[in-house]
């Protein structure tokens, strides 16, 4: 169970997060949308120990992992990627993979079909090649916890379905999962429950056929994508 | 082979340690214009043992590089977790602190007839284990090849192991390798203790073969010249600053021509490469094709 | 007391210089985001053209003047070139590095006209001496303190009252944003650096003239002193930069009058590792 318990987070006397509670139990798919600047990314920061909060816990079983380094919260099970693949450009995908840990890569690239570009430098792989090799350097850790900032970010619609139905396969029953997407159609795809935030607020919490019917979420998000 | 050939081989020999040094730190993405610095307290601490205490060369030379590398394990408590420009001026400052310091370091004690010592800024002279130990010239540049060669394969054999990747990583991208689990601040610490014992090992032998060192030879230049070797040779592979060292060494200053005017030479052609290879000769990609050529060559 | 006081005193006229090494500095580094660690060398360069005038025509303090901003303006012009423009696409530490690369040059050039390692260098000797109670003012740190303070005012008006200056500091605080008000990023990232070189040559002649003479360890001198005040002052503030070079000089003079001079280097080195320690900015910098 990976608990937030009312976490905000300033930056420069500028809120980016008040005061966010959230718990998703192992094996529990969570989604969190909202627009641009809503937190998001901040979200997931924060858990993964990249940004302190100024206040609230998070705890992963119970265990508080606030205040941890991040290669501290990394080592308790928290794996992660970036809203731009942050892949080790000048080592081989088979390293990148690997990352300094005592592991052996082919099983995950063969997952992510990479395995006849193990020898390569990353820096030669074009985006959704990237995204798939960032997404098995972080499940090759076998995480307890899974963050994945925008994993179909970028990418085409036949690229997306790739990345989708890849999380269907790797994601065990075992593993906490938390996705912050733009695309709504992602996260109801494999998501029984999202979160929306706003302004830093969380404004929603439920499955996702209940989105479409939320008042606030509505007038926050929706609404304002209509009108953009 | 000629004496002036020898010399020529040591320094060569003595530059590619720190020049390996400084490769070091490089490849965890710190550059520093202070690997001088652990060379010189290497020269001394070596020179102390065998020309003070009586150590056997080799023990002196083994207590010169643990010196040096203590001094960058201490050194690694304040920079460690510091990056970019910060890391690069507080290690020019540290070189000149060092220098500074040695100025006024006076430890002499009578060996024989005479005070034997480091004596402040007059240095430290009489460091003659070599000579004594009835050791040549030429068995010392081969000892020197030889602790070259192993320390490159060493360093080759570390980047391709768990920690070099670790390190690879590191200099390429902090916060990623920190959400991997890689304990960023101890590869940091670790590699610049590692560094400083390079350098250091570098001084111990410098200070037999020439059997003195002084405050002067924590130069910043020397440390430049180190960095620069190599940003010439190629950041994909330690063999980089090994080539710049002898292209510098061995091709520049063996044109007699180019007396007087070799530094604005070995400039002008460090800042003309940066522009065209900014990771030098031998880059990381250079690096990866020839290593498929090679492969494939076997097949 | 008298003692403290007359150090002080001492160490805020010494530091004005040290401002101004930390104002070029600051200059370079707020606007390209990019460390010039040549500054001190390019000074060296001009001060030595300055010598070799005053040798051939003593008594010609304006050309001396004339002929060491000049030079440490050209060697500017030559550092942005090579070092800066042909290296913009790379990563700005490829720039450090490249700087020093044209500092093995200069310290060359330097070493290839000079006649031996010491060279005299003019002070306008006929300026009194001033007494104020105890505290004694030498001419030449009088003279130091006032330049200083005059190219630090001249450059503050430029900065903050015109619309070149504007730009500069727009330039500085995000140059996406300011080119996309239409301000040309790569003009006013030149114009900064030919500013820079000249307060640069200007200090370096305040800084000679009061020492009397230059050797080739001027350079590493320079660009360390220049440094310490940049980052003591918080790494890209042009009042911080003020701030950072009267401190570090008030510390060097303070160290020099209670332990002596063999303290003071170390003391100088000490400080601007404290601020390396203490620093978050420095924990949070990009590597290579």
């Amino acid at each position: 169970m990976l608990s937030v318990e009312g976490v905000s987070v300033r930056f420069a006397g500028i809120s980016a997060l008040s005061s966010v509670s959230l718990a998703v139990a192992a094996g529990e798919r969570l989604g969190v949308v909202g627009p641009n600047g809503a937190g998001k990314t901040t979200l997931l920061n924060v858990v993964a120990g990249l940004v302190r909060p100024a206040a609230g816990a998070i705890r992963l079983d119970g265990r508080p992992l606030t205040g941890l380094a991040p290669d501290a919260v990394a080592r308790a099970g928290v794996a992660r990627t970036f809203q731009s693949p942050r892949l080790f450009s000048r080592m081989t995908v088979e390293e990148n993979v690997r990352a300094g840990r005592s592991l052996d890569a082919e099983p995950w690239l063969r997952l992510v079909g990479l395995l006849p570009r193990r020898g390569d430098l990353a820096a030669a792989l074009p985006p959704g090649e990237a995204r798939r090799l960032e997404l098995a350097r972080a499940l090759a850790g076998a995480p307890h916890v899974l963050l994945l900032d925008e994993p179909c970010g970028g990418l085409s619609a036949a690229e997306t379905e790739d990345i989708a139905a890849l999380l269907e396969r790797a994601v065990t029953p075992a593993t906490i999962l938390v996705v912050v997407e733009h695309k709504l159609r992602v996260i109801s795809r494999f998501c029984q429950r999202v979160a929306v935030l706003h302004l830093g607020e969380k404004i929603f919490d439920g499955p996702p056929t209940a989105l479409r019917a939320d008042r606030r979420v509505l007038d926050a998000y929706l609404g304002k994508a209509r009108a953009s | 082979m000629s004496d002036y050939a020898v010399s020529l081989l040591v320094r060569i020999g003595v530059e590619a340690f720190v020049a390996l040094s400084a490769y070091l730190l490089l490849v965890i993405g710190r550059v520093s214009f202070g690997q001088q610095a652990f060379f010189v307290i290497g020269g001394y601490a070596a020179g102390i043992a065998t020309a003070l205490y009586g150590a056997p060369l080799a023990v002196g030379i083994m207590v010169g590089a643990v010196a040096a590398g203590v001094a960058g394990a201490l050194l690694s408590a304040v920079m460690a977790p510091v990056g970019g420009i910060y890391f690069a001026a507080g290690s020019l400052a540290f070189g000149e602190l060092v220098r500074v310091a040695l100025l006024s370091f006076h430890y002499q004690v009578p060996v024989g007839a005479d005070l034997t010592g480091p004596a402040g800024a007059d240095g430290f002279r009489g460091v003659r284990a070599l000579f004594t130990g009835g050791v040549s010239a030429t068995a010392f540049m081969l000892a020197v090849a030889g602790l070259v060669a192993l320390t490159f394969l060493a360093i080759a054999l570390l980047l391709r192991s768990r920690w070099g990747e670790a390190m690879r990583m590191v200099g390429e991208d902090e916060t990623a390798s920190a959400s991997l689990g890689v304990r960023v601040r101890r590869v940091a610490a670790l590699t610049m203790a590692g560094a400083g014992a390079l350098a250091g090992l570098g001084g111990g032998l410098f200070v037999h073969y020439v059997t003195y060192i002084e405050p002067g030879h924590s130069d910043v230049m020397l440390g430049v010249h180190s960095l620069a070797y190599a940003f010439i040779g190629g950041l994909g592979t330690p063999l980089g600053p090994i080539i710049g060292v002898a292209l510098d060494i061995g091709l520049l200053e063996s044109f007699r021509f180019l007396a007087g005017y070799r530094m604005i030479v070995f400039g002008g052609l460090v800042m003309g490469l940066l522009v065209v290879r900014p990771r030098g000769l031998l880059d990381e990609v250079a690096v990866h094709r020839l290593s498929r050529l090679v492969a494939w060559g076997r097949r | 007391m008298v003692d403290f006081l007359q150090a002080l005193v001492d160490g805020v006229m010494l530091g004005a210089t040290y401002s101004l090494l930390g104002l070029g500095f600051t200059l370079i580094f707020g606007v390209l985001r990019r460390l010039n660690l040549a500054f001190g060398p390019t000074i060296l360069v001009g001060i030595y053209a300055g010598s070799h005038v005053g040798l051939a025509w003593p008594g010609a303090l304006w050309a001396v003047v004339a002929a060491t901003v000049v030079a440490a303006i050209l060697c500017g012009i030559y550092v942005e070139r090579c070092s800066f423009r042909a290296l913009a696409r790379q990563a700005p530490v490829v720039s450090m590095i490249s700087t020093f690369a044209v500092w093995m040059q200069l310290q060359e050039l330097v070493s290839l006209f000079e006649a031996s390692r010491t060279m005299p260098y003019p002070s306008p000797a006929w300026l009194p001496a001033l007494t104020v109670g105890p505290i004694l003012l030498r001419s030449d740190a009088l003279l130091m303190w006032s330049g200083a303070t005059a190219i630090m005012l001249a450059l503050f008006v430029l900065l903050y009252r015109t619309r070149f200056g504007t730009a500069v500091r727009a330039v500085a605080d995000s140059s996406e944003a300011a080119a996309l008000m239409g301000v040309n990023v790569s003009i006013i990232g030149a114009a900064a650096f030919l500013l820079a070189s000249t307060v640069g040559g200007l200090a370096g002649v305040l800084i000679a003239q009061s020492q009397q003479q230059v050797t080739p360890y001027f350079g590493l001198w320079a660009t360390v002193k220049g440094l310490t005040a940049m980052l003591l002052g918080g790494a890209g503030s042009l009042p911080g930069a003020v701030a950072g070079g009267v401190i570090l000089g008030v510390v060097e003079t303070q160290t020099l009058w209670h332990f002596g001079g063999q303290w003071r280097d170390l003391a100088s080195f000490a400080l601007l590792f404290l601020v390396i320690a203490l620093s978050p900015r420095a924990r949070s910098e990009p590597t290579l």
